[in-house]
């Protein structure tokens, strides 16, 4: 149907551009005035029908332009300029429309401009006329990543329904963030506007229990509200060309059980690999065939679980403007990439670190406006969260440009809590990191309510290396600070380094070893004993065994493998019997038992059938 | 025990008239400031539940005393009162903190949901 009238309304443009040529060389020639008049008329019940209200309206104007010019007989040159530029609009409306992406053509400010010159429309009309493009526009649209429509009416004998309606959004943003609001402020502002507000509410992870009787209750405690409807809104993804209208909602954890079974299918056919005799020729390929479209159907489970960052990032304004008001600061914040996709799993998680971040970053990172202008830069403090691809990693980077960290004041406080060349360590960035995220050393030369209780970087950074993530600060003096997450974009699935104590298979994250060395090379004295510390290339670390560490007896063989990983708190080499290989698992969540050890974060299959624990590194002494 | 409020209008009509509607309904008035200035010195003195604040007053007008009071104390309750026509300033206040307005001329009721509303 959109294809028929796109290939339709192209042509009645066709047909219109060349009458107006007609018309430029002769202003009177009626056939032609009567001709265009026609075309619009047809284009504007057209535009009405698929919905495209905006440019229907601007077809009326075009229309009601068009009687004045055949009731007169001549077309002026002033009216056939407006009327080539109408053309051009809605030529390029269509355009867009055919791509699926939002025009950005100025219909509006045209259906403005055709009315002005519609002198037999009075200004009363004229007003209206303009106001329901304005509305028009606005209601047309839906708005990306919105959960709720709120559809309020300001009481009619409401003084001032422009400030009512200020307060039902500021109410509603206190449960969800507000994405949008139609009319804005300056149509709320004419004497024409009917008092029908629409707001467009976001997911409010936080608040769970968000439904529409909530909502609706929220609004009506703004006052003067003379009615509310709340509906779902039916989520919108990028705007993606043919898909629109034709997306399925799904409870995240049915794509869970997808994930799971697909997973289980991945095991079944690498048994079957194995029990398949290479000689069966025919078999082998059947096998062959099943295998890719295993991995394909993997693939398209994964996909299918990656939802814009946007769904969490679109929360950070709010929290920081809340955060700085409370400190008193002022702030610019500036969000990039918030459209890049992620598995569901993964968004979930990076909201609280990020979160953690944006505090310490207003709350330590940026100063007073005061202190900005004596320091000579601009009084707003910028905020910047920018996440991008890295490989098979997410990045999310949190920077300020406010005084950086304090080097001197972190190795005073760490020299204080006894750790070792903090001086040294604090010279170097990562060193610095680590120094931070020492628990308990709190840096903050005063504790305020919102953060500089010491568990702000240490927890954001136990909760990323739990994920298979990483740190990354880069700080200078006066210019400002960056701190950067980089996570799997899938947690779900990662790559396992698979490590033997006692006969059992162990699952590493991969992304948190660093390397892997022989111990007897070493000269390793009785690791099993407890823990000690040994020098690998030049660095000491401690040894941790993971037989005493899960309670197993020592072994008999002195030989094992050494498996440094990098940890909350610097390196840590792990001593196991023997590292086997790596494997891309899948990640299923342990049942926490009865106040049983953090020891694993999580569980797995492996591709021969066996069951294997993952190590929570973060848990190790 | 009931909330206690302050009542800030230039004009002591106003104030007289604001604080018999709020203690017909209960209230206690706590203090009355004639400047935006005054107001917000008897609001750190006095640490009321709620203020009812006046747009135009001499010396520091409600929008300037809305922001000092919210600056000092987020979560300060203020009730903005306004003559009609003025929506542009209210909306100014209520983004500099204000949670509440009413308009005048005043309507007991109305003021009473206000105070309550934003009382919660």
């Amino acid at each position: 149907m959109l294809a028929l009238f796109l290939a339709e309304g192209r042509d009645l443009l066709t047909r219109v551009e060349a009458d107006l040529q007609l018309l430029a060389a002769e202003p009177a020639a009626r056939e032609a005035q009567e001709s265009i008049f026609r075309s619009l008329h047809s284009l504007k019940g057209m535009s009405a029908t698929v919905g495209f209200d905006e440019a229907a309206a601007t077809l009326h104007a075009a229309e009601s332009l068009l009687e004045m010019v055949r009731d007169r007989g001549v077309m002026e040159r002033q009216e056939c300029l407006l009327l080539i530029d109408v053309g051009d609009a809605l030529r390029s409306a269509l355009d867009a429309a055919e791509q699926g992406i939002a025009p950005d053509a100025p219909l509006a400010e045209l259906t403005i401009r055709l009315a002005e010159l519609t002198p037999r429309t009075s200004p009363a009309r004229g007003a209206r006329t303009r106001d329901n493009a304005t509305r028009t526009v606005q209601r047309a649209t839906s708005v990306n990543g919105a959960s709720w429509r709120v559809e309020v009416r300001i009481a009619a004998d409401s003084a001032m329904p422009s400030a009512r309606a200020l307060l039902v959004q500021r109410r509603l943003a206190a449960i969800a963030p507000v994405l949008r609001v139609a009319p804005d402020a300056d149509a709320q502002a004419a004497d024409t506007w009917d008092r029908a507000l629409t707001l467009w509410l976001g997911h409010a992870a936080d608040a769970p229990a968000l439904d529409a009787a909530l909502i609706a209750r929220t609004a009506l405690l703004a006052g003067e509200v003379a009615d509310c409807q709340v509906a779902r809104e039916v989520e919108r993804r990028e705007v993606m060309p043919h898909a629109q209208g034709r997306t399925v909602r799904i409870p995240v954890e049915r794509l869970d059980d997808l994930l799971d079974l697909v997973g289980e299918l991945v095991l079944a056919r690498d048994r079957l690999v194995r029990s398949v005799p290479t000689s069966d020729e025919t078999a082998r390929q059947a096998l062959d065939d099943a295998s890719r479209l295993i991995t394909q159907l993997r693939d398209a489970v994964l996909v299918s679980r990656m939802v814009p960052l946007s769904e969490v990032f679109d929360r950070f304004p709010r929290h920081v403007r809340e955060t700085a008001q409370a400190l008193g600061k002022d702030i610019d914040l500036v969000l990039e990439g918030r459209e890049l996709e992620v598995d569901r799993s993964l968004l979930d998680e990076l909201s609280d670190p990020i979160m953690h971040l944006l505090r310490n970053a207003i709350d330590h990172g940026l100063e007073t406006s005061d202190a900005r202008v004596a320091a000579g830069k601009p009084a707003h403090g910028r905020l910047v969260v920018r996440a991008a691809r890295d490989g098979s990693m997410v990045a999310v980077t949190v920077a300020d440009d406010g005084r950086g960290v304090d080097r001197a004041h972190v190795a005073a406080r760490a020299a204080a809590h006894g750790v070792p060349d903090a001086d040294a360590l604090a010279q170097d960035d990562q060193g610095l990191l680590q120094l931070l995220a020492r628990p308990g050393l709190s840096t903050a030369r005063s504790v305020t309510a919102l953060s500089g209780r010491g568990v702000g970087v240490d927890a954001v950074l136990t909760r990323v290396q739990s994920l298979g993530g990483r740190l990354d600060l880069a700080t200078a003096s006066g210019t400002g600070t960056a701190i950067t997450l980089r996570l799997p974009l899938s947690v779900a699935m990662l790559r396992a380094l698979l490590v033997r104590v006692a006969g059992e298979t162990y699952s590493i994250p991969l992304s948190t070893v660093h390397a892997t060395h022989r111990a007897e090379a070493l000269q390793l004295h009785a690791p099993a004993s407890g823990s000690v510390d040994v020098e690998i290339d030049g660095e000491v670390m401690r040894v941790v065994s993971l037989r005493s560490h899960l309670g197993l007896p020592a072994a008999d063989d002195v030989y094992g493998h050494l498996v440094v990983l990098e940890g909350a708190t610097g390196r840590v080499a792990l001593y196991v019997d023997a590292c086997t290989s790596q494997q891309e698992i899948v990640v299923k969540p342990l049942q926490r038992v009865r106040g049983a050890a953090r020891t694993f974060s999580g569980g797995t299959i492996l591709s021969d059938g066996t069951p294997s624990l993952i190590l929570d590194i973060n848990t190790l002494p | 025990m009931s909330h206690r409020i302050l009542v800030c209008d230039d004009a002591l009509f106003m104030r007289t008239l604001v604080g018999d509607i709020l203690q017909q309904a209960g209230f206690t008035v706590c203090g009355q400031a004639e400047t935006g200035a005054q107001a917000v010195a008897q609001y750190k003195a006095l640490k009321p539940d709620l203020v009812t604040m006046d747009i135009v007053m001499p010396d520091m007008g409600g929008i300037d005393a809305v922001k000092a009071i919210t600056t000092w104390d987020p979560n300060a309750k203020v009730v903005m009162c306004s003559a009609m026509g003025q929506q542009a300033l209210v909306n100014e206040a209520l983004q500099a903190g204000a949670s509440d307005f009413v308009v005048k001329p005043f309507q007991p009721n109305r003021v009473i949901e206000a105070v309550q509303r934003v009382l919660g």
